[in-house]
C-alpha cells in the first residue's frame, strides 16, 4: 500500500470506476480535490490569475483518466502529478511567450521620451572594500552554518532563513513538528555562539 | 560589528551561491521521497536540496498536504459558496467525459496498445544490444580536445611521485573523459556513479553506465561539472539486494 494511501478517497474512486461519473460521486470527488488544486495554481505567481481555469483543466484530465487508474500509487499522488505537469507546461508556455515578446534595447530611448532603461538601473553602491567585507561575512556565515549537524542545519535554514512554518518544515523534511522545534532551537543557540548579533525570527 | 540584517543578507547570498550547485529534484523524485521509495542516501539528497531551494520545500509541503491544502502557503481559503459556484461552472465539462467506467472496447484498445508498446520495447532493446556489441568490438573513436583521467580505486592505485591523479583542463570548454579501473570480478545488471566534492557535497550522479570488456567504465563529464578542485567518485553495483559499493576514486582538477 502506498505510504500516502487515503482509504476514503480510494473508496470514492472505486465507486466512480464501478458506477460511472454519476453527479453526486463526481461532485464529492471535485470537492475533495478542487481546493488543493486551486491552491497549487494560486501559489505560482505566473498562474495565479487563471487558477480556477487551470484547476478545472487538471480536474478534467483526472476525471478522464480515472477509469484507467490502477491503484499502483496513492490516488492523491496520481492526481497531483497530473496537475503538476499541467502547471509546468503552463509556466513553460508563459515563459516562451515572454521570451518571444518584443525586446527593448537597454540603451534605446522609450517612445514617450524620458530616460533609457540603462540610465534607470541602480548604480553599484558597494566599494571594493565593502565588497571584500561582504565576501568575508559570507564565508564566516557559511562556516557557522556548515558546522551544524545536517538535520539541524536544514531545520534552521527553512525556518529562519526561508520563513517556513514548523508544519511546512516538518512536511518537507519528513520529521515531526516537535523535532523541527527542538532542532531549530538548538541551532539558534549554537549560531548565537559564533554569530553573536544574529537574532531570532 | 555586523548586525542581524547583515548576517542574514550574507547567509542568503551564500546560500544562493550554494543553491546553484545543488541539483533541483524532479517532481517524480519528490513523490518517491514522500511515498518512502528512496534509499537513505537519496532521502538525504532530497532534504539537502529542500534546504537550499525553498521552492522544492514548498512543493514538498504542498504535496504532503494534498488533497488538502497547506494552510501556511499564504493562499486565501475557499468558502463553501465559492466551492459550490466553482463546481457549477465545472459540471458541464463532465458531459463530454461520460461514461467514464471502462467499457470492454476501451480495455481491448488498452491491450492492443500494451502489445504495441511491448513490441516497441523489444525492438529497441535488440537495437541497443546490437549497438553495444558493435561498440565492444570496435576500437573507440578518438575524441578531439578531450582531457582524459584514468583513475584507480582508492587503496589500489599505483602510487606515483606526483601524488593523487591530477588532471589539467584548459579554461575554454573541454570535456573530461574519465576511465575508471575496477578489479571487482562480479557483474551487476546496472551500475551507478556519484560525483561529490572532496567534502562530500553531492554534485551529480548517473545510472547510464556499462562496463567495457577490459573491465573499465568510461564516461564523459561536462566541463561545467568539474571546476578546479578535488572530487570523489563512488561506483555502485545495482541489483536485487540494492546498491553495493564497489569502489571509490579521487580526482583533482586544475585549470590552465
Amino acid at each position: 500500500m502506498p505510504a500516502r494511501a487515503n482509504p476514503e478517497l480510494d473508496s470514492l474512486v472505486r465507486r466512480i470506476q464501478a458506477e460511472g461519473l454519476r453527479d453526486e460521486l463526481a461532485e464529492a470527488l471535485y470537492r475533495q480535490l478542487y481546493p488543493g488544486l486551486r491552491a497549487m495554481f494560486l501559489r505560482r505567481p505566473a498562474l495565479a490569475r487563471n487558477a480556477e481555469d487551470l484547476a478545472h483543466d487538471a480536474l478534467e484530465r483526472i476525471f478522464d483518466g480515472i477509469g484507467g487508474f490502477r491503484f499502483e500509487s496513492a490516488f492523491a499522488t496520481w492526481a497531483w502529478r497530473i496537475a503538476r505537469n499541467l502547471a509546468a507546461n503552463a509556466e513553460r508556455d508563459l515563459h516562451a511567450a515572454k521570451r518571444d515578446a518584443l525586446e527593448v534595447p537597454l540603451d534605446a530611448a522609450p517612445p514617450d521620451g524620458g530616460e533609457a532603461l540603462v540610465d534607470r538601473l541602480p548604480t553599484p553602491e558597494a566599494s571594493p572594500e565593502e565588497q571584500a567585507e561582504r565576501g568575508e561575512l559570507r564565508r564566516r556565515a557559511m562556516r557557522a552554518i556548515q558546522e551544524l549537524p545536517a538535520r539541524m542545519r536544514r531545520c534552521w535554514l527553512l525556518r529562519e532563513l526561508h520563513g517556513f512554518s514548523e508544519r511546512q518544515t516538518a512536511a518537507a523534511l519528513g520529521v515531526s513538528e516537535g523535532t523541527v522545534k527542538s532542532q531549530t532551537h538548538e541551532a539558534r543557540k549554537r549560531l548565537r555562539g559564533v554569530l553573536p548579533d544574529l537574532s531570532d525570527r | 560589528m555586523p548586525g542581524d540584517d547583515q548576517w542574514r543578507r550574507s547567509l542568503r547570498e551564500a546560500m544562493a551561491e550554494r543553491a546553484m550547485r545543488h541539483r533541483r529534484p524532479e517532481p517524480d523524485e519528490l513523490i518517491d521521497y514522500l511515498e518512502g521509495r528512496l534509499s537513505a542516501a537519496e532521502r538525504e539528497e532530497i532534504e539537502e536540496a529542500a534546504a537550499h531551494h525553498p521552492e522544492v520545500a514548498r512543493e514538498l509541503a504542498e504535496l504532503a498536504a494534498f488533497p488538502g491544502t497547506d494552510p501556511d502557503a499564504g493562499v486565501p481559503p475557499l468558502g463553501e459558496d465559492e466551492l459550490t459556484a466553482s463546481w457549477q461552472r465545472f459540471r458541464p465539462r463532465l458531459a463530454s467525459l461520460r461514461p467514464s467506467s471502462p467499457p470492454a472496447r476501451r480495455a481491448t484498445v488498452r491491450w492492443t496498445l500494451a502489445h504495441a508498446a511491448a513490441l516497441f520495447f523489444f525492438l529497441t532493446t535488440l537495437a541497443l544490444l546490437v549497438a553495444l556489441a558493435r561498440d565492444t568490438f570496435a576500437p573507440p573513436a578518438p575524441l578531439p580536445n578531450v582531457a582524459v583521467a584514468e583513475l584507480s580505486p582508492v587503496g589500489e592505485e599505483v602510487r606515483r611521485a606526483d601524488g593523487e591523479p591530477t588532471v589539467r583542463l584548459a579554461t575554454e570548454a573541454q570535456p573530461l573523459l574519465v576511465v575508471l579501473a575496477l578489479a571487482e570480478a562480479r557483474e551487476f545488471p546496472a551500475y551507478r556513479l556519484t560525483l561529490t566534492t572532496a567534502s562530500g557535497e553531492s554534485l551529480w550522479r548517473t545510472d547510464e553506465l556499462h562496463r567495457f570488456d577490459d573491465g573499465t567504465f568510461r564516461l564523459l563529464l561536462p566541463r561545467q561539472l568539474v571546476a578546479e578542485g578535488r572530487y570523489r567518485l563512488e561506483l555502485f553495483g545495482r541489483g536485487d539486494d540494492g546498491d553495493v559499493p564497489l569502489a571509490r576514486y579521487e580526482l583533482s582538477v586544475e585549470t590552465e
